[in-house]
């Protein structure tokens, strides 16, 4: 029995990784949930039970995904990105950190997520009609919105799913999270400094910046800064009052979607069918496929690993946090957080801080080691390459490698004495 | 009648093909212009992107802007070199716009065309080993015809 869970499991992440025929995840880990309830390994009541019991992060995603996209739309990101590459009057060097500055803002109000998908093509498409190699910043977008996302609850969807866990507070984060966050920024941010130094030594010229297009609704754009505005304070504040994310993500949304129809802002077709509905049955599917490999145990390895300190504060730091990296660049950081829920088990002290917070930053920090985001794509990739099949020029790996691991180290030490 | 590849990059076009005309004769040559689109960028985000919940819209709508933005950047270049080089009085000039790993797009290109040399721009103020870049290295182990590298 013990041996069909764990199929269920490996097959689960790997067609969900691998993708085969285009499979959608979210089909993929809904298969792999059915089959969990088919063998036993998961009562029905009990599947509805964990789903039921992360409702917030369900509410969230729903909120933040019309957030992001109704935001999108009324041209605030790349309002923004404008604004950046004019406020860096020329200079290289200025503008990237704008985009570090833009990123950090970003992710920390409005998920990675949010500057990876929405901001990192457009502040590509700036850089590269200003004639500018988009490598740096590029690179700068994709990592800045992991680093920059240990902040609060709703920086990182996976903060959320552990945060609600362990029924964590935006004063906790702030408290265990917000210093190793500082760290990690002034790493990322050296760190590139350093490795894209020739590459920003020349200047830019603004002009064909000057002929860019205002806000389609104007009207719509100012309320929708208004409404972002009001609903970072919410995070912040309300979040600290104990107020659920999903409701205050839900709050803005309606907001949002107020507005944008108030103004005939919103093509509704379109919203609709460029919703990624596919993240529900995803994130649910794999709720219940780790339900099922928790019923037998087979989180106890990763149990035994993460609570191998011998009670040491600092080592557990450094420990959770490799551990949830490693785990992450081989499943994936939604499955790696789900098991590390699992595994943490009950916790008290100093050590149980550790332990939590450490799989936060390991699973937020952890993705950027391979830049690819999974093993299995970064090997893939070398085996083309010794296969001599044309890779392109740009260097995948190595940004990740040199810089995540220091991010990594010097936020788990902070953590070990903080906690 | 000699066939000259020029290959162009996003750096001043006009300050470099000036320094083309001061060291080749380019009277009754056949010029030849390659930009090279690099689908690194693009291809590289889409897959950090996918490892990524939160997807207000299609991973493939992001990349297809990265990949159009690259287009109409790379045909801008491409139209001002060769506005500048038509007035060199050369026998013909092409603009030829590719898509792939740059270095080796450019030495297939110098090959099928049977170019008599190829030019390279290299930028930086590195000596030593790290003076010229690595495409470029590569493009001179590897072409067939003479590479003249010009330092802008």
């Amino acid at each position: 029995m013990t041996s069909i869970i764990l199929v269920i499991f490996i097959a689960t992440i790997l067609t969900v990784l691998t993708r085969p025929r285009g499979l959608n995840e979210g089909i993929a880990a809904l298969i792999g949930a059915g089959l969990m309830v088919l063998v036993g390994a998961v009562s029905i009541s009990s599947a509805l039970h964990v789903l039921a019991s992360n409702w917030n992060v369900f509410l969230f995603f729903l909120g933040m995904l019309t957030v992001m996209g109704l935001a999108e739309q009324a041209g605030i990101f790349a309002w923004l990105a404008i604004a950046a590459a004019r406020l860096a009057r020329g200079s290289q060097r200025l503008l990237l950190l704008n985009v570090f500055l833009l990123g950090i803002l970003i992710s920390t109000f409005l998920t990675n997520d949010a500057t990876a998908l929405v901001l990192t093509p457009i502040v590509y498409s700036v850089v590269r009609r200003l004639d500018l190699d988009p490598l740096p910043y590029l690179f700068t977008c994709t990592f800045i919105a992991d680093t920059a996302s240990l902040t609060l609850p709703v920086s990182n969807p996976i903060n959320l799913i552990i945060g609600d866990h362990f029924a964590l507070t935006t004063m906790d984060f702030l408290r265990y999270l917000l210093m190793p966050t500082v760290a990690a920024i002034v790493v990322n941010v050296a760190v590139f400094f350093l490795l894209f130094r020739r590459r920003l030594r020349e200047r830019f010229d603004l002009t064909t910046l000057q002929t860019e297009a205002p806000a389609a609704h104007p009207q719509f754009f100012r309320y929708t800064a208004l409404v972002l505005i009001l609903l970072a304070v919410a995070f912040v504040g309300a979040g600290s009052a104990g107020v659920p994310a999903g409701i205050i993500a839900m709050a803005g949304a309606a907001l949002l979607v107020g507005g944008a129809r108030g103004w005939r802002a919103l093509d509704t077709r379109r919203f609709l069918h460029d919703f990624s509905w596919g993240i529900f049955p995803f994130v649910a599917g794999l709720f219940v496929v780790v339900r099922g490999i928790e019923s037998v145990g087979l989180t106890s390895p990763i149990a035994h690993a993460l609570h191998g300190a011998g009670g040491n504060v600092l080592l557990t730091a450094l420990l959770s946090t490799g551990v949830s990296a490693l785990g992450t660049n081989l499943i994936n950081n939604v499955p790696m957080s789900l098991v590390l829920l699992s595994a943490i088990g009950p916790t008290h002290g100093a050590v149980g801080h550790a332990l939590v917070y450490g799989s936060i930053l390991g699973c937020d920090l952890g993705p950027n080691l391979t830049t690819t985001g999974s093993l299995s794509t970064m090997l893939w990739l070398l085996l083309l390459r010794q296969r001599g099949v044309q890779v392109s020029s740009f260097d995948y790996v190595r940004y990740g490698v040199l810089v995540t691991p220091i991010m990594l180290l010097v936020t788990s030490g902070l953590l070990g004495v903080i906690a | 009648m000699m066939r000259l590849v020029i290959a162009i990059d996003e750096r001043p076009v006009d300050v470099l093909l000036e320094r083309v005309l001061e060291l080749v004769n380019v009277r009754d040559a056949e010029i030849l212009l390659v930009y090279v689109l690099d689908p690194g960028g693009p291809e590289e985000w889409e897959r950090i992107a996918g490892r990524h919940l939160l997807r207000p819209g299609p991973l493939g709508r992001g990349k297809e802007h990265m990949r159009a933005v690259d287009r109409t950047e790379g045909e801008r270049v491409l139209s001002r070199a060769a506005a500048a080089a038509a007035a060199w009085g050369a026998t013909g000039v092409e603009a030829r716009l590719l898509e792939g790993d740059p270095k080796h797009q450019i030495v297939a290109l110098s090959a099928t065309e049977g170019a008599d040399l190829l030019v390279v721009f290299v930028h930086g103020r590195e000596v030593g080993p790290k003076s010229i870049h690595k495409p470029a290295r590569f493009m001179i182990d590897h072409a067939l015809c003479p590479v003249l590298i010009i330092k802008g």
